[in-house]
């Protein structure tokens, strides 16, 4: 069952993450192999992922342990693992983008977080409630 | 070798068209998935927060308002809400199913959601719960955020 714990948040805060970055699946060898008139069903599929995260900056020597871990949870999916500046990513993330915009006719802007004019955005809100609580000056 | 079936939970986006106006507007989904055997394969590594990177510095050793608004937007993201979905994964159709975008859509206007999408997603392995989450490194969420991972994460404390 899952571990159900409370952390201190400076506990939390020192210990960071387990690991963070990005990932996409992908059919098997790529996007660029991939042809809409086949089925999900007829190829392989592969979670490709990485420690692309400035935030925590994830140790590179860990993406072994990564990629058992996404093994373990994910067995039905080949998993690639790789460091944020490994060329085969950026091909990867490239070939995955151009077919969302070329054959999905997803939206460029889409692709980046934007809002339109007008929208209330998360932030907005968390800094909204957020300074319900600030400690005063 | 496979651990049994994982749990998830799926938030739909508190912010841009919001839920009471849900038709035409792009909502995005996060996911947060109880995955298995983290201590396992991580041990006793952790990744704390990146002390070279300046957007990191900024929140970490910033204001305190900083912080606040990023633990305030992580609590609106994972909030409890009639429109969350809860379900199981028990094999790759499973996974698939998330990876199309979900078995139930709320407004959608892809009109491929039929289909392992062609997406990036930008995750967090938790140090909290082991849980694993994501969502598209595209929500509109994300916008003013300094750090997509660290509003995943709810890292840091506010006091």
């Amino acid at each position: 069952m899952t571990r159900r714990i409370t952390l201190n948040p400076r506990v939390l805060w020192y210990l960071g993450v387990r690991y963070s970055g990005e990932f996409h699946p992908r059919p098997q060898g790529g996007w660029q192999n991939f042809r809409d008139d086949m089925y999900d069903s007829d190829v392989p599929w592969e979670l490709v992922i990485d420690n692309n995260s400035g935030t925590y900056g994830p140790d590179p020597m860990m993406l072994p342990a990564l990629k058992a871990c996404m093994e373990y949870n994910f067995p039905g999916f080949n998993i690639i693992a790789l460091d944020y500046n490994d060329s085969a990513l950026k091909e990867s993330v490239d070939a995955c983008r151009a077919y969302a915009l070329n054959i999905r006719g997803v939206h460029k802007e889409d692709l980046q977080p934007h809002t339109h004019n007008g929208e209330i955005t998360l932030q907005q809100e968390a800094t909204h409630a957020s300074g319900d609580t600030l400690p005063p000056p | 070798m496979f651990d049994g079936p994982i749990r998830f939970s799926r938030h739909f986006s508190p912010t841009v068209g919001r839920l009471t106006n849900i038709n035409g507007a792009l909502l995005y989904s996060t996911w947060k998935m109880y995955i298995k055997g983290v201590k396992l394969f991580f041990g006793d590594e952790f990744q704390p927060w990146n002390r070279k990177y300046k957007a990191a510095q900024a929140i970490f050793q910033g204001s305190f308002a900083i912080r606040a608004s990023i633990q305030a937007g992580h609590r609106m993201l994972y909030a409890r809400s009639t429109t969350n979905g809860f379900g199981i994964i028990n094999n790759k159709e499973d996974m698939f199913d998330i990876l199309r975008g979900g078995k139930e859509e709320l407004g959608f206007r892809s009109t491929f959601q039929k289909r392992i999408k062609p997406a990036v997603y930008t995750y967090i392995i938790s140090a909290e719960d082991d849980s694993f989450r994501f969502s598209e490194t595209g929500a509109a969420f994300f916008v003013d955020f300094a750090s997509k991972h660290a509003l995943h994460a709810n890292c840091c404390e506010s006091k």
